[in-house]
């Protein structure tokens, strides 16, 4: 063994350690036996790992290595420990030398808006709503969230996506010459003639007038005849009607496409109750694009096996059913005239539409109009208009340098076409390609007030600074506390609240799978719009009372709805709204590792995993990014037979030293879940389609096909000791480290927040945040001032 | 003698919006279009590249048959290939190393590529070799690639690292390939080129004054966007030098957009006719087509459960049986498509691979990768069961790239080209 280093010295002293001399004698001592180019224990190669600081891999890596010796699981409990001043010096000196090369590091790379806030940042500068945010390619992710600067790139094709994008915003706030009219549309099922057929064989026309839909589905069609969006706004949908031959109010989905609802771009908008007693109205307001329609579409309608109105006849068949009455869309309601985007482009010149060479191809579908504009003097009009509509979309006042160039675009421009608003809107599309409005400009180190009103406004309304954020000295605390606090209690927290929980909890991929139908029969979309709205408003609410972070852990409230209620086995909640409900003993719920998205998104769509579902908590609730598998390990191929569970499958991880270096760590979390199946409902057994005992319940008004098998195992052991048997005392042992779950979220939040993931460096301001927050009880409101007020968030 | 008067595009051009050095690819390419003409003449038809994705995967106990060699007993998935036994070669054992990412389906992103562990925290991603070819052999055609797909994500990446989206409608990438506009469209669409380029010049000059004011990195990820914005013009400026030529003329119909979202094997069959199209017509000599698997019930007849589902069979007998013929309707489709590009003679040359990133869909494997080669001029018939010492699937890369002229040794991870004739 001595001889075997001595030979290898040489190399140790050439290699890149050489940039740190002082650790050499521990790692040779306490590392290098398992740990060398030999045998790469771990696939750890320490005798060759990099130092180099820009070396994002191998900085991970180091940290590893400090993390692993700090905590003491570095060497092995099984060889010789080293005295407890050697690990001081190691860690002391190997921190220093990691926080100069993550400082380094650790500054937004310049960040591009993500799909979401160029949508939104589109829209608010030029007073339209279109949807641009399909058309541009899905943006690149670090960390979870996907507006990350480093990770978040640019193709040829979406430089022309973009340039498209502005093109048609622009168009559809400057092609109008009058505020679009009011208009009142209302019809009823059978507004329609080919309608008329269905009633009296499938519907039923009942004396006060009302039709009465047994389907559910697309036969026959529930499309309201007839409603049709000439333009794109907001507008106010009304429905009225009531449930029919039914003991609860009956429900149906609204949902949103194009007219016909022959294309693919059909959206469930929302679910919604009407009554049984007497008739009630659902009133919605909601943006749709021009040329849409609206489909009610009756859920949930059970009869009984053997009978369908066309056998019995609709008078005579006694399933459930919903009862039309009126419905009526009123729309486009304009709140600003004209568009901002036109009062910017255009100032007091009028758009004017031009009629086509062929003015029959006016009608036609496809036809794009021509609007033109006239000044009396067009040079200096854009002159006084485009530094104007500059310094709104580069959230920055600019200078005459800035200008110039897109002046000389407008000239020629104007020169070639002598068309004000084709050169207006020439140098608009070109000023929205430019880097200055695509990217946050944040010089290195501090931010100024500027600076600082968008990366406050993309935090937390996700899109461009208003007004008062760009006159604001946010550089000074008080002003930038009464700012939050404003946004905090602004309509658009809403978009920060889904962004932000799409990243950090992964619902983004809420849909990425579908529960298996034969397993899960009581999967509905009701429930996946539901469970979404649960977990949204439960960070609302803990935003909105400043509630401690620790009721992510466990809570005595949840936000529920029925069916959520329903789903989770407690007593009366009525309703489709989301409500606050104080949760009984007992109730299996509570903090977010027992709601249903967060069970969903971490299982797939027939089992769920341990493994998969630990690194979920690791990662997301403890702040602990666990390492991938060693390489040519091969995944475990799940068996739903039900001969085996998983966590048997699993065995290996327990019972290899290779595995359980990581493993010991990762299971526990997702065995305490594991009473939870892939849709978030409690089991105390595992369904499978194949052994097991006969179930009798039904769903959907059918048996269920599926069995129950092995019982569910959820106990397990914390790495750093806690016994646990389910779920509530994982929560317990986890709320004893309160700090961890809250230090965990504050990376989260600055990260979202900055750009940037978080390093080695930021540690210590990390730690002095979490201190603060436990003075102040760790309420998420508190948090929020605190991360924004945070050396981190203020400077680059 | 004819005098071809061709528009040779001038270098300066380009390099009016330089200022930093950065790779063009298409300066390397831009020779003199008649060239290829003489080439064309001599009757030797131009080499084409076409990769075909299937994103979840190929149950391979279906496809790989027991024995190697020409003489396999045939299995299910190539039952439909009968026919075109010697068109094809069915090769098992290929991988690209190191693919554990993010998670299990983000070997997608590697696919073409063969970068390592796709996803995970430090990835940067590489050119795929549609791109490495399109670089070297694009200004020859009106359309250096194609990027298709059944959605919006494509298996393309650029020269920096940056997903490429597909075309996703048929009718809209119909329409581009073939569809001459009226003399006025014409005229409109030479001003809007003329224009897009003037606003990429104005903001290419504000980018670099941007660029001085910023630190390293920063300059580094603006570079991306000077990329970007380089790569556009390029593409605006082949368009110039397009737009006035008529566009060639096929018989098809153009095709209508398919409105079911699920009919999975209807968006199949559309790609692959406008594919036979765009190669009889030598618009593009390099094509990738992504066939997205989906979190819903395909429309195939038979098939009750959802694709995603079933490929996380568990094991079970039902579930494999019905993924089954999900799969089988992709082979027939694919047997369709192969036929077709042997009736219009253009089979030989050009080279097919059809197969998925996943090797185990149901565990997220990438190892034996399913793969099937055909045409390219290759001598076909086998199984070539690829042993685990040689298994590097960018070998592949390598010869075919090869085979499209790309003068390269080396491709991604490779370790040197797979000869198939000596596997």
């Amino acid at each position: 063994m001595k001889c075997r280093l001595l030979a290898a010295w040489p190399l140790f002293i050439l290699s890149v350690h050489g940039a740190l001399p002082a650790i050499q004698p521990f790692l040779d001592q306490h590392c290098m036996d398992c740990h060398d180019g030999d045998i790469k224990k771990g696939d750890l190669d320490l005798a060759s790992l990099s130092t180099d600081g820009s070396n994002a891999a191998a900085l991970k890596k180091w940290v590893r290595v400090f993390d692993r010796v700090a905590s003491g699981e570095m060497p092995p409990a099984k060889k010789k420990q080293p005295a407890p001043e050697a690990i001081q010096d190691f860690t002391a000196t190997l921190s220093s030398d990691l926080i100069i090369k993550s400082k380094a590091q650790a500054s937004t790379v310049l960040r591009r808006l993500n799909r979401h806030e160029y949508q939104n940042t589109l829209n608010d500068l030029l007073g339209v709503n279109v949807n641009v945010i399909d058309s541009l390619p899905e943006d690149g992710r670090a960390k979870g969230f996907d507006n990350i600067g480093e990770a978040l790139s640019i193709s040829g094709i979406q430089m022309q996506r973009y340039m498209e994008a502005a093109e048609l915003a622009i168009n559809t706030a400057l092609h109008q010459e009058v505020r679009p009219e009011l208009i009142k549309q209302s019809a009823t099922l059978d507004s329609d003639r080919n309608r008329k057929d269905t009633i009296g064989k499938q519907w039923l026309r009942r004396p006060d007038g009302s039709i009465v839909v047994f389907n559910q589905g697309g036969f026959p069609s529930t499309v309201i005849p007839n409603l049709r969006t000439k333009q794109a706004g907001r507008y106010k949908l009304r429905v009225t009607g009531y449930g029919y031959q039914i003991q609860e109010p009956v429900l149906f989905a609204l949902i949103t496409g194009s007219f016909n609802f022959r294309n693919a771009d059909n959206v469930t908008h929302s679910f919604h109750e009407l009554p049984i007693d007497k008739p009630g109205t659902v009133e919605v307001t909601l943006n749709l694009d021009a040329n849409k329609g609206i489909w009610i579409s009756p859920q949930g309608l059970n009869g009984p096996d053997g009978h369908s109105p066309i056998k019995d006849g609709p008078d005579k068949y006694p399933g459930e059913g919903m009862a039309f009455q009126e419905v009526t869309l009123e729309g486009p309601m304009m709140t600003d005239w004209p568009p901002r985007g036109q009062k910017l482009l255009l100032g007091e010149a009028k758009p004017r539409e031009l009629t086509p060479e062929k003015p029959w191809m006016k009608g036609k579908t496809g036809y794009k109009p021509i609007f033109t504009a006239e000044t009396s003097d067009p040079f200096n009009e854009a002159r006084k208009l485009l530094p104007t509509f500059m310094t709104a979309a580069y959230r920055r006042p600019v200078t005459a340098l800035d200008v110039e160039p897109y002046l000389k675009l407008f000239d020629a421009e104007y020169g070639a076409s002598k068309d004000f608003l084709n050169a207006m809107r020439t140098a608009a599309v070109a000023v929205l390609c430019s880097p200055d409005f695509l990217f946050l400009k944040e010089p290195s180190g501090k931010l100024n007030d500027l600076q600082l009103a968008s990366r406050l406004s993309y935090f937390l309304t996700r899109s461009s600074p208003d007004e008062k954020l760009l006159t604001a000295k946010l550089t000074q605390p008080g002003t930038l506390q009464t700012q939050t606090e404003r946004l905090l209690e602004s309509q658009t927290l809403e978009r920060f609240v889904v962004d932000f929980t799409n990243g950090w909890l992964n619902l983004r991929e809420i849909d990425f799978t579908t529960p298996d139908k034969q397993l899960y029969p009581e999967y509905d979309e009701w429930l996946l719009d539901s469970m979404l709205r649960e977990t949204r408003s439960f960070i609302s609410e803990l935003i909105h009372k400043n509630l401690s972070v620790t009721n992510i852990i466990h809570s005595d409230f949840a936000m529920l709805n029925k069916r959520l209620a329903e789903h989770y086995g407690i007593a009366g909640v009525s309703g489709v709204e989301i409500q606050k409900v104080m949760l009984p003993t007992n109730s299996h719920r509570g903090g977010v590792l027992t709601q249903a998205s967060v069970l969903k998104v971490s299982a797939n769509g027939t089992n769920t995993s341990p493994v998969v579902r630990g690194v979920f908590v690791m990662d997301r609730i403890l702040g602990v990014e666990p390492p991938p598998p060693p390489p040519g390990i091969p995944g475990v191929e799940p068996d739903i037979r039900g001969a085996t569970t998983l966590r048997e499958l699993l065995d290996k991880h327990r019972s290899s030293e290779t595995c359980n270096g990581c493993h010991r760590m990762i299971d526990p979390p997702g065995f305490a879940m594991e009473n939870y199946d892939v849709i978030g409902g409690w089991r105390e057994r595992f369904r499978s389609i194949g052994e097991g005992e006969f179930v009798k319940t039904t769903a959907e008004g059918r048996k269920v096909r599926y069995r129950l098998s092995q019982p569910v195992d959820a106990a397990g052991e914390l790495n750093h000791g806690g016994a646990f048997t389910g779920m509530a005392d994982f929560q317990k042992l986890l709320l004893s480290d309160q700090d961890r779950v809250v230090r965990c979220l504050i990376e989260k939040l600055l990260t979202f927040a900055s750009g940037r993931p978080m390093g080695f460096s930021d540690r210590s301001e990390i730690d002095k945040l979490v201190t603060q927050s436990k003075a102040k009880g760790h309420g998420l409101r508190d948090l929020i001032h605190a991360v924004v007020q945070s050396d981190i968030f203020m400077r680059k | 003698m004819n005098i071809v008067s061709k528009r040779h595009i001038d270098r300066r051009t380009f390099l009016r919006g330089a200022g930093t050095a950065l790779s063009l690819p298409f300066l390397e390419a831009m020779v003199p279009a008649f060239a290829t003409r003489a080439q064309a003449a001599i009757a030797q038809p131009p080499q084409r590249f076409l990769a075909m994705c299937a994103t979840l995967g190929f149950h391979t106990p279906f496809l790989f048959p027991k024995e190697t060699g020409s003489d396999y007993t045939l299995t299910p998935y190539l039952e439909p290939l009968k026919a075109l036994k010697n068109d094809f070669s069915v090769i098992s054992g290929l991988q690209h190393e190191e693919q554990n990412g993010a998670n299990g389906h983000t070997s997608e992103m590697t696919w073409l590529t063969s970068a390592k562990h796709p996803g995970l925290a430090g990835f940067k991603n590489t050119i795929s070799i549609d791109q490495l070819i399109a670089e070297h052999i694009g200004s020859q055609t009106r359309f250096p690639s194609l990027i298709l797909g059944t959605g919006s994500e494509s298996m393309s990446w650029s020269a920096s690292g940056v997903p490429l989206p597909a075309e996703p409608s048929p009718s809209n990438a119909f329409r581009q390939l073939f569809v001459d506009g009226t003399k006025a469209e014409v005229e409109a669409q030479v001003r809007g080129l003329s224009r897009g380029r003037s606003i990429l010049d104005t903001i290419m000059g504000q980018a670099k004054k941007l660029r001085s004011e910023l630190g390293k990195r920063d300059q580094e990820k603006l570079d991306e966007y000077f990329g970007a914005v380089r790569d556009l013009e390029g593409r605006l400026v082949q368009n110039e030098a397009w737009v006035q030529k008529p566009k060639p003329k096929v018989a098809a119909q153009p095709p209508t957009d398919i409105q079911t979202r699920t009919d999975a094997i209807g968006k199949m069959n559309l790609m692959q006719d406008l594919i036979v199209l765009a190669l009889q017509t030598d618009s593009t000599r390099t094509i990738t087509l992504r066939l997205n698997g989906m979190n819903a019930v395909p429309e195939i007849e038979g098939v009750k459960n959802d694709w995603h589902n079933l490929s996380h069979h568990g094991q079970d007998e039902a579930k494999i049986e019905e993924l089954k013929v999900i799969e089988m309707a992709e082979f027939s489709a694919f047997a369709g498509f192969l036929t077709k590009l042997k009736a219009a003679s253009l089979l030989d040359s050009t080279s097919v691979i059809f197969g998925s990133n996943l090797g185990n869909a149901s565990a997220h494997q990438t190892a034996n990768l399913p793969l099937i080669l055909a045409g390219g001029g290759f001598k076909h018939g086998r199984h070539i069961a690829i042993d685990k010492d040689k298994h590097v699937f960018s070998n592949l890369f390598v010869s075919l790239a090869q085979r499209m002229g790309v003068q390269t040794e080396k491709f991604g991870f490779s370790t040197g080209a797979l000869d198939i004739h000596q596997a």
